[in-house]
């Protein structure tokens, strides 16, 4: 392997690895609970779907795969099942349909985070509505949520989608005015 | 004890936290929320950490995790009790939450300090100084390995303590601002709404602002590190040449 293709390899690394980790401190530090579901609120959201429009499906993908399955590991290990699947395809949808537009018009970016956050949401419901308790029927561990308690989630989940993409797409804008990271 | 004993000593007494098994098979509850086996683990893991990490981490981390986790189960209480005073007849009363909450605090005073300590016990300044300095070569994994440790310990030790610094240095100046903002405001409802929505712009003028802070300190050093880690002796060069 030339030198140069390797030294690309390492940096993406890296990207994943920054991203992966702001998307881990953005999850752990701000936390609020939803006290329907025992799920949580927060902003981590905004490093997965900025990481996938400025570099991609792949990094954006892996970013959130990585990123807020870590930050569940850290109280509420139930939910980085859900949590690794649907945020690594919001990465993946996002970066893929919005990723590296810099020089475009804002329209793909846009709907990019608005098919984003439809991801976010219909996500965790199809997790908690139906993949949870189907999984608790084998393992008792799986037993944190039901068609109820997805329900209630949707508006948290939404409002979530909403303030993360907001400040993803006012970050977007900086980096398009002064050229990629 | 060498770090790989305490970490696969660790990894197994983790394994019911991320399962379930065997702690939900005793489901007899103490108090509502608590269960035997909750409580059992609880005390089982502690006692290994302390055992696995000695007493000056075991209280740091005990700490840590008391600031972690208490915040979450105050504030999802706070706000359950606020939906249940807002609209009784569709929130669950506090006799339904607490033991919910009850039943969190236990989780995450039993992962949260099983988490850290899995983090510490690999020794990656340890790590990284071997690799860095090997005479057999680095393999590509190794390299990946090392890069990522390196932004990792980047973020959390440098970036993320310089942004709080700054952040409370600025929130003095905010909260003069806001008085200022606040006494001009009392005159009229209007006046109100346009100070709240000042208030708004700038507070998500503010994360971004953070957010671009951050991601640029984050990944600033990557480019150099990538070619600092590829120079390194490759493993497979290495055997070739011998």
């Amino acid at each position: 392997m030339s030198n140069s293709s390797e030294v690309k390899q390492l940096v993406n690394v890296g990207i994943i690895a920054a991203f992966a980790t702001l998307a881990f401190v953005g999850t752990t530090i701000i936390r609020i609970p939803i006290p329907a579901t025992g799920g949580y609120f927060n902003l981590g959201d905004t490093f997965v779907m900025i990481a996938a429009l400025l570099y991609g499906p792949i990094i954006g993908g892996l970013v959130g795969f990585i990123g807020p399955a870590l930050a569940d590991a850290i109280g509420f290990p139930q939910f980085i099942l859900a949590t690794a699947v649907v945020k690594g395809l919001e990465g993946l949808v996002v970066g893929a349909i919005g990723g590296r537009t810099q020089k475009t018009h804002p329209g793909r970016p846009v709907l990019a985070l608005v098919i984003g956050i439809a991801i976010l949401v219909s996500g965790y419901f199809i997790f908690e509505a139906f993949i949870y308790p189907l999984l608790a029927k084998t393992i008792p561990f799986f037993k944190v949520t039901d068609l109820k308690a997805a329900i209630a989630e949707i508006l948290p989940n939404l409002l979530q989608g909403i303030i993360s993409a907001v400040i993803a797409f006012g970050i977007w804008r900086v980096f398009r005015r002064k050229g990629e990271p | 004890m060498n770090w790989k004993i305490k970490f696969i000593i660790l990894i197994i007494i983790a394994i019911p936290a991320f399962t379930g098994y065997p702690i939900s098979s005793f489901n007899s509850d103490i108090v509502l929320g608590i269960t035997y086996g909750s409580v059992c683990y609880l005390i089982v893991v502690h006692a290994i950490i302390l055992l696995v990490t000695g007493r000056q981490f075991y209280s740091n981390i005990i700490a840590l995790a008391a600031l972690i986790s208490l915040p979450v189960v105050y504030v999802g209480a706070g706000v359950s009790f606020l939906l249940f005073i807002l609209i009784p007849s569709n929130a669950a009363s506090p006799s339904v939450y607490s033991p919910h909450y009850v039943s969190l605090s236990i989780t995450m005073l039993t992962v949260i300090p099983l988490a850290l300590s899995l983090v510490a016990v690999i020794p990656f300044q340890d790590f990284e100084l071997s690799l860095m300095t090997s005479r057999t070569g680095v393999s590509k994994l190794e390299k990946f390995i090392l890069m990522f440790l390196r932004v990792f310990n980047h973020i959390v030790y440098f970036v993320i303590p310089n942004i709080v610094e700054t952040l409370m240095e600025e929130a003095q100046g905010r909260k003069w601002a806001d008085m200022a903002l606040k006494s001009g405001s009392r005159s009229s409802v209007y006046a109100r709404i346009i100070f709240l929505r000042k208030k708004i712009n700038r507070i998500i003028k503010n994360m971004i602002q953070l957010g671009v802070e951050g991601i640029c300190a984050s990944i600033q050093y990557i480019p150099l590190w990538a070619v600092e880690i590829s120079q390194l002796p490759d493993k497979s060069n290495k055997i070739a040449k011998r």
